[in-house]
């Protein structure tokens, strides 16, 4: 490649724009679940509030293990309370 | 969490227990729940350890990322909604309905 190709090639690239900038849109995908399809749920215990009579706020818990065996079950993680979805 | 309780029939159809979690406390999560009609219990992980566990603590907010599993009647999971998927239960109940089939019930 001569010298004068060169340079031009050079100048050419120069005056390419460059690319836009990533914006905060641009983050990485989040890490995938630690548990993947044909694997085991962990168990847990986790609280909830029922609504008793009146409106009366009834504490109880679920146990993941007490399910095993009986029925398949649903779990919907969300970030937060009032968020759509 | 209001397209899951739209759904209910077709979880309960498949005879699925459901549940929503979240990092919220008992009240917030009660309140939510009322006011928008839910009729599924919404559990409390406000220690974050469960959601830690399974990789879905968001840093940043400090939130739960927005997943949902189901599991068959052995707690094996069979099917994974990732982000803007599990906002549509679609997929959850066909999963649901796909474990009814299989068990033969």
């Amino acid at each position: 490649m001569n010298l004068f190709l060169s340079a031009g090639l050079l100048l050419a690239l120069a005056q390419q724009p460059s690319p836009p900038a990533k914006g905060p849109q641009a983050v990485p995908p989040p890490p995938p679940p630690t548990v993947k399809v044909g694997e085991p749920m962990p168990d847990f215990t986790l609280p909830y509030l029922d609504t008793g009579p009146e409106g009366k706020a009834v504490p109880k818990q679920v146990k993941l293990s007490d399910y095993k065996g009986k029925q398949p079950v649903v779990l919907a993680f969300f970030p937060a309370a009032f968020s759509p979805g | 969490m209001q397209r899951y309780r739209e759904n209910a029939a077709g979880f309960n159809a498949a005879n699925a227990a459901v549940f929503g979690v979240s990092v919220d406390s008992t009240w917030a999560n009660k309140a939510f729940r009322e006011q928008t009609g839910v009729d599924f219990p919404i559990l409390s992980d406000a220690r974050k350890d469960y959601i830690r566990r399974l990789g879905l603590l968001d840093e940043a907010t400090g939130f739960a990322r927005r997943v949902t599993f189901v599991l068959d009647s052995d707690g094996i999971v069979q099917h994974i909604d990732l982000a803007a998927a599990a906002l549509d239960p679609t997929g959850a109940v066909g999963a649901c309905s796909l474990l009814k089939k299989k068990s033969g019930q």
